[in-house]
């Protein structure tokens, strides 16, 4: 019943969208290999931004094809340090949890994804995430805590991963 | 396949549509709108397919069924289908713009470039062709001999490898599919000097290639420069990288200009200067109290000087009163004594004096006592 064909439509007009908007200065988007599933996400984080600012963290926004019904995986090619992001660079955060799924029963269906929500609002939820991590769901072990109990040491590990993420831009 | 239904999600639309009247699930301008218990309203097809995953409003998460969605008015509905579309066939040319409830009609009416099926074979050809004859027999082009259908034709005669073309250096004629190659071959092509990438100007025809690389300094230097060409290119890449840092960082150093100026050890300087000012001062005033202590100590002595002159003065004083009080009373009690002995002969007369005189007696000695207690304080 789904068809893929509404996806594509929505997913080439938010493009579009965002590389035109201007306020978006900070955020920038592109297609890889010309698929529009498959997003790479380039997000400069301002100098104001608590341990994470002046970073370039490059990520990738994987659409299912029933978006915007379900929600897309964000996932960083930059190595990052954050209690909500996995090793892997995979992030957790609720507003890209699908609405039925049990399985975060820490977290209300409040925060969880809506059809409603964009790329846009995705990024800017995932860049506030930076820098007031959650410390209910940690998806990096270590990193939630050090956050907790070693900030000064924390404050290190992520100036370190800001410091290469330039390095490698 | 012309009685596929229309895409109007991926419509397009002459003017932008104010967005009270798009769909929040698709963001295009709604069809077929339905509205919710919760008053939002959607596409028929985007809120049921919604519905399927979650049984909730998408925007608010109110709990929703599908007997919840009712036909939006229709008003609303009028506003969205009388809005101007181009003809979902304008990528293959067609210019048609209409109002987009009326796309079907032309669609399955007027478009030309929608596709049919052939009368005679039952291939799909272009409405626009559809009237002529079979496009789809084999032919054969006269060129390259391959056969081919007669509806590809146009495409292949721009590809045909049979088509001679003319080389534009040296007017040769061969097969076209031969040209690409010729260009790298063909003598009298102009090229430019295989050190060109160095910085030499040179270009001419290829035939005077050798001639001028036997005196090019370029080519002679090329081992040289190649190698300052390479170290080139890396430097400007490290350009690259720093300037980038440069700039993340030079609105952060701006930044902590204006809100902390002072480095650590300004700071600590800053600080210790404060404090020595701030000794000195303690140091001047500490001085000044002792000065003012001496200076009260003193005053202090003077004024209970003159206190105990002049307190001796009023005792002196006073022990002249009280001699006098004295002598005055010895006086008056030896005088009433006087008159009572001669009271308690006469009788009653001076009855009404006799009680007051204790009275006054004790009051005057009162008085003096109290002047005895004075004098001591
Ligand atoms: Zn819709
Ligand atoms: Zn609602
Ligand atoms: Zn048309
Ligand atoms: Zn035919
Ligand atoms: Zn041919
Ligand atoms: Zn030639
Ligand atoms: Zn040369």
């Amino acid at each position: 019943m789904s068809s893929p064909a509404a996806s594509t439509a929505l997913l080439r007009r938010q493009l579009k969208e965002m590389q035109g908007d201007k306020d978006l200065s900070n955020i920038s988007v592109g297609l890889i290999d010309d698929n529009i599933y498959e997003w790479e996400v380039m997000l400069m984080i301002s100098d104001d931004c608590k341990f994470y600012g002046g970073g370039f963290f490059r990520a990738r926004l994987s659409f299912p094809k029933d978006y915007p019904l379900m929600p897309p995986k964000m996932q960083f090619e930059t190595p990052i340090w954050h209690p909500n992001i996995y090793p892997d660079g995979n992030v957790c955060i609720s507003i890209l949890h699908p609405p039925e799924e049990d399985k975060y029963g820490y977290e209300s269906v409040q925060e969880r994804w809506l059809p409603i929500h964009t790329p846009e609002s995705i990024l800017i939820s995932v860049i506030s995430m930076l820098s007031s991590p959650n410390d209910e769901s940690p998806a990096n072990v270590n990193a939630a805590r050090q956050w907790r109990e070693d900030p000064t040491g924390f404050k290190k590990q992520v100036r370190k991963c800001v410091r290469d993420s330039l390095e490698m831009c | 396949m012309d009685s596929e239904q229309i895409d109007y999600q991926s419509l397009n639309y002459l003017s932008t549509v104010d967005h009270n009247l798009c769909c929040p699930i698709c963001r295009s301008p709604l069809v077929d709108p339905v509205y919710t218990t919760c008053l939002h309203t959607f596409c028929s097809t985007c809120i049921n397919k919604a519905l399927e995953r979650s049984q909730t409003c998408p925007v608010d998460r109110t709990p929703l069924q599908a007997e919840d969605v009712s036909p939006a008015p229709i008003m609303i509905a009028n506003l969205v289908n009388e809005l101007a579309v181009l003809c979902p066939n304008s990528e293959l040319g067609c210019t048609f713009t209409c109002a987009r409830y009326l796309v079907e009609a032309h669609l399955s009416h007027d478009c030309e470039f929608v596709y049919m099926k052939c009368r005679e074979c039952g291939d799909k050809v272009l409405r626009r062709d559809a009237g002529r004859e079979c496009l789809h027999q084999l032919e054969e082009c006269t060129h390259c001999f391959q056969h081919i259908k007669k509806i590809d034709m146009e495409a292949h005669e721009k590809e045909c490898p049979g088509l001679l073309g003319e080389c534009m250096h040296c007017r040769l004629e061969i097969e076209r599919s031969e040209l690409k190659e010729h260009e790298f071959t063909c003598e009298e092509a102009t090229i430019s000097c295989s050190s060109s990438s160095l910085g030499c100007p040179w270009s001419g025809q290829r035939k005077e290639l050798s001639h001028h690389q036997a005196a090019c300094p370029f080519t002679f230097l090329r081992p040289v420069l190649q190698a300052h060409a390479e170290r080139l290119t890396k430097l400007e890449l490290e350009n690259r990288t720093l300037r980038k840092r440069i700039e993340q960082l030079t609105p952060r150093i701006n930044q902590s200009n204006t809100t902390e100026p002072l480095s650590f050890d300004e700071q600590a300087y800053q600080f210790l200067t404060e404090q020595e000012h701030m000794r000195q001062d303690m140091e001047r005033l500490s001085a000044t109290l002792g000065e003012l202590e001496i200076k009260q100590g003193m005053l202090l002595m003077n004024e209970s000087l003159r206190t105990k002159e002049e307190l001796a003065g009023i005792r002196a004083a006073i022990n002249g009163i009280r001699m006098q009080i004295h002598w005055l009373l010895t006086v008056r009690v030896h005088g009433t004594e006087h008159r009572h002995v001669v009271g308690g002969g006469a009788g009653t007369p001076s009855n009404s004096a006799g009680p007051s005189h204790p009275a006054e007696h004790s009051a005057s000695r009162r008085l003096s006592d109290n002047f005895g207690q004075g004098v001591k304080l």
